[in-house]
This record gives structure tokens, sequence and C-alpha cells, in this order.
């Protein structure tokens, strides 16, 4: 199946690759090659090379290759909520970016400074929770002090039970 | 050119939705325990602390989403709707909040003189 997937994306983009230059020979033997067919065929093949990429990077996610389960976990696996925050702010200025695009006329839409200041505060908030984290991380844990060494004639003590399971991760958010 | 703008919009909304089935589908396997552990106390014991995760959450979801509803609103005059400065202000108060109170369980350096 992971053999089959590849021959496909791979034939799809010799067909991309060999297409313009099949096509602009065909017209420029016959005399016939405008501008406008020009554009055309440079605008299908950027839609279609894109599309392609677009196709890459979902059957890789499929796959497992590029892994998208721990985008919302911190590295101790717990839920992150400064990455949910600049996710959910990120997807909903760039689908409005592509809704607002799709549905007007074409033209790249104008972006207010609000929004702006919406995104700089969010992935501040993002930046300043991790350096902190990584603060906290990089600190030397405030545990049990070594024991010191144990007198040779006396005898060797009974294991101590396991303690009792303290979560002292200072990452968690 | 009609023809092209048509495919190159069916195959954005293709890759779109792709994406987000997807993005949602890992994350949801993955159970990042959104609802469980961001809103516990946290090692300390500090329910202020829950409560300030939960805040910043439910404020963003709150701003996204009537950002996203005035945004469909607003599509056919080709910008992206501004967003009220009473908003942003309420966003980086949350924000700094929880930004606080991380900072808050920062361990304190030997020979530090702030208690």
């Amino acid at each position: 199946m992971e053999l089959f997937w590849r021959n496909v994306i791979r034939g799809v983009l010799v067909v991309v690759g060999l297409a313009p230059i099949i096509v602009v020979t065909y017209f420029a033997l016959n005399r016939s090659l405008t501008k406008e067919a020009l554009m055309l065929l440079v605008g299908a093949e950027l839609a279609t090379l894109l599309f392609s990429f677009g196709l890459v990077v979902l059957h890789a996610i499929v796959t497992d290759q590029i892994r998208l389960d721990s985008i919302l976990n911190e590295q101790t696996g717990e839920a992150s909520v400064s990455r949910f925050q600049l996710m959910i702010f990120t997807f909903t200025i760039a689908l409005t970016l592509v809704y607002l695009t799709l549905c007007g006329n074409g033209q790249f839409p104008a972006i207010p400074k609000e929004v702006l200041i919406l995104l700089g505060i969010s992935a501040t908030t993002y930046g300043v929770g991790k350096g902190l984290q990584l603060g906290l991380g990089s600190n030397p844990p405030a545990g049990p002090q070594p024991a010191p060494a144990p007198d040779p004639g006396a005898t060797p003590p009974s294991p101590a039970p396991p303690a009792a399971t303290v979560n002292n991760n200072p990452n968690a958010n | 050119m009609g023809l092209l703008r048509e495919i190159a919009r069916a195959e954005v909304a293709i890759l779109i939705a792709g994406l987000g089935v997807l993005g949602l589908w890992k994350i949801l396997r993955a159970r990042p325990g959104l609802g469980g552990r961001l809103g516990s106390r946290d090692q300390t014991g500090h329910w202020v602390a829950g409560a300030l995760r939960w805040q910043m959450g439910l404020i963003t979801v709150a701003v996204a989403l009537v950002y996203l509803l005035s945004s469909l609103g607003a599509a056919r005059s080709g910008t992206l709707p501004p967003v009220p400065w009473w908003a942003l202000v309420v966003l980086a108060l949350s924000h700094g909040a929880w930004l606080a109170s991380v900072a808050r369980r920062r361990p304190r350096r030997p020979g530090s003189r702030l208690s």
C-alpha cells in the first residue's frame, strides 16, 4: 500500500512536469501559442503542483511520518494551554483569510493592525510561557539529599518501601 | 481562467478539509486531556492555577468563535474584520494572568531577597 501511494505521487509529479513541455512544443509547432493559453497553462501547472504538495503532506500525516498527535502536548505529555490558544488563533485567522479570498474577487484581503496585535499577543504568550517552563525545568529539583557513606561495620539496611508517587513536574500546564 | 479558479478553489477546499479531519482525528486519538488536566489543580494544590487555565481557554475559544462569525458576515467587504480594542485588552489580561500563575511557581534561587 505504501509503495502504491508512492508510485501514484511519482506518477502525478512526472505528468505535471512533462505536460507543459509537451503542450508548449505542440502549440509552438502549430504557431498558435497565445499569451492567454500560456498563462492558463502556467496557472494549471501551479495549481496541480501545489495540490500535489498538499497531497504529499496529507499522505505523510496519514502514515505518521508527520506526527500531529502531540501538537497540543508538552514534552511531558501534559496538555498545553499555550499551544492550544496559539493553534486556535492561527487557524482562525488563516481560515478567515482563505475564506475571504475564495469568496471575494481573488485579491489578497487587507489585514487590519488589530488582527496583527491579536496574533502578537497569542505568539508572545506562547513564547513567554515556553521560556518560563524551560526555566522551571532547568532548575535542579528540590529532592532528597544523597545519603552519607555507609559504615563498613554496620549491617546493611533493609530496602525502603517505594515512596508514594508525587507529581513534581513543574512543566504541567 | 474561470475554470482554473474553480479548480483551485476545489483543491484548497479538499486540502483544508483533509488537514482538518486528519488533525482532529490525530489529536483526539492522542487524548491530550484538555478537559481534565487543564482544569485540575497544579502540583502545589492551588485551585487558582486551574481556574486561570480555564478562563484563558474559554476566552480564547470565545474570541475565536466571535471573530469567525463576524468574518462570515464580512465576506463581501474583502478585508478581515477588525478586532475591538476591548477584546484585545481582555485577551491580554487573560493571557497575562495565566503567565503570572506560571511564573509564580518558579522556585526561588538560594540567597534571593525575594520571598
